[in-house]
């Protein structure tokens, strides 16, 4: 990141906030499948809210492979030596591929990927068994930039960073994910019509639907904090790198729009769900509204995390050095 | 009127719970605002990535003789694999080096036996390399290689 930003950083970039909400949204479908079902009487039929939420996992689990085959390739671009041959950029790709721990991680990545793009297409029939899976691989998935990135090449407590980033990227799914596929499945039907039920009817739904994922979400941004912490403590080692070093500034941005994400899905939780079930109010479009803010943020928070995990870590050194 | 009571019922539980989330941000924020500076005061920031910790022969260093081979140090495992080393001489021409090699241990260097023996002059090291986490470095050093009859340490101390 040092110097100026060339193309091929964008481009990785890119790919890395892509991977990064593929794997969000991919826990997001799942965690969504299993408040749906604890939610009680749902507005619209269960099975077509569950159909939704695995198609959305699919589609995430999908924009995994590019975004594979582009990080790969910004890889093998930094590598690789001007006007090298046709058969040089071959072995620098196999090499890269097959004969680095990188490598390894990348090829479990699109492997699991691939798995969980089979498993959601199959939940989207409504097979439990699917879904179990599709978890499971969803979990797997959000392992796999904890073995591939800053935590892997720590040299103390290894074992703990690792876990912390694991356990980091599954809040992040469980929250900001989760909040996302529900919005996507629940938020995104039509206004209700004379046919249908009355909105009233739809708020309630909407508030169940909140009421059962705000426990999921505060544990989520405690134990999110939790780990977050864990990493900025292994990753600076003193305070004052977190505004001498370029990684700390982009940190702090990273905790300035954590505390905007807080403050917002505070005031949906506070202002916007007793709205959803008052009679003579729009809720759910107010609830539509705050909603998106807080996700938009979220991705935001995504893309300076993409920003984040390619920056050289900072390291404080006598000045005389 | 089930959904306002079960509202009412709830209201307790999700209270205790955003009270346990916020203690916990707040405790791991003043955790990490608390970290004490493991450094000195007198620091500088610089970036940490796999770097070069060492080598032979060393930076600008001025050797008798042509050495057997060079060897690198780093801060981190390097993936020897898309690991490169050239060496290239002042006057121009690179000089050809073997296979790279490196022993199993967690600090073993990286060597590039050379084919050649390299006549006296300047000769400039050149290396990219990644760790486990996929982020490449690069870099370079020169080191001479004393012309035949004058010693090493005479010219090191010029």
């Amino acid at each position: 990141m040092a110097g100026g930003l060339s193309a091929a950083d964008v481009v990785a970039w890119c790919a890395r906030w892509i991977m990064l909400a593929g794997i969000t949204i991919s826990l997001g479908a799942v965690s969504c499948r299993l408040l749906l079902g604890m939610a009680g009487q749902p507005y619209e039929p269960l099975p077509d809210r569950a159909r939704r939420s695995a198609t959305i996992g699919m589609w995430a689990a999908l924009a995994l492979l590019p975004a594979a085959v582009v990080r790969l390739g910004t890889e093998v671009v930094d590598l690789a030596d001007p006007g090298q041959s046709f058969s040089d950029w071959v072995h620098l790709v196999v090499a890269m591929a097959a004969h680095t721990h990188w490598g390894a991680v990348w090829i479990v990545h699109v492997a699991i990927a691939v798995a969980a793009i089979i498993a959601f297409a199959i939940a989207r029939s409504g097979s439990k068994r699917a879904w179990t899976v599709a978890g499971l691989l969803a979990a797997g998935l959000a392992a796999t930039p904890a073995f591939a990135g800053h935590a892997a090449s720590v040299e103390q407590h290894r074992a703990v960073v690792v876990t912390a980033d694991v356990l980091h990227v599954l809040c992040a799914g469980t929250w900001m994910g989760t909040l996302a596929v529900l919005a996507a499945v629940t938020l995104r039907s039509e206004a209700p019509t004379p046919k249908r039920r009355a909105p009233e009817e739809w708020g309630a739904d909407i508030a169940g639907l909140v009421r059962a994922f705000s426990p999921v979400a505060m544990t989520s941004a405690a134990i999110l904090a939790i780990t977050g912490t864990i990493a900025a403590w292994n990753h600076l080692d003193t305070v004052s790198s977190l505004w001498r070093s370029g990684y700390g500034r982009t940190l702090l941005v990273k905790l300035t729009l954590v505390g905007l994400v807080l403050v917002a899905g505070a005031y949906n939780w506070q202002r916007g769900t007793p709205r959803l079930t008052a009679p003579g109010q729009d809720g759910v479009r107010a609830f539509t509204r705050s909603a998106t803010v807080e996700i938009a943020l979220g991705m935001l928070i995504l893309a300076v995390t993409a920003i984040l995990v390619a920056m050289p870590l900072p390291m404080s050194m006598p000045m005389d050095q | 009127m089930s959904n306002s009571r079960s509202s009412v019922a709830v209201f307790p539980v999700r209270q205790r719970s955003a009270l346990i989330a916020v203690a916990a941000f707040l405790t791991a924020g003043a955790a990490a605002a608390a970290a004490p500076p493991v450094r000195a005061p007198e620091t500088r920031v610089t970036a940490r990535h796999l770097r070069l910790e060492r080598s032979e022969p060393a930076a600008n260093d001025t050797v008798a003789s042509a050495p057997a081979a060079v060897r690198l140090w780093f801060s981190e495992q390097p993936e020897l694999a898309v690991t490169t080393i050239r060496l290239s001489a002042a006057a121009g021409g690179a000089v050809a080096l073997a296979p790279l090699t490196r022993d199993t241990g967690a600090t073993a260097p990286v060597v590039a036996p050379l084919r050649a023996h390299p006549a006296a002059g300047t000769y400039t090291v050149w290396w990219r390399s990644t760790a486990r986490d996929g982020h490449v470095s690069t870099g370079q050093f020169q080191f001479v290689i004393a012309a035949s009859g004058s010693k090493a340490g005479a010219a090191r101390g010029q």
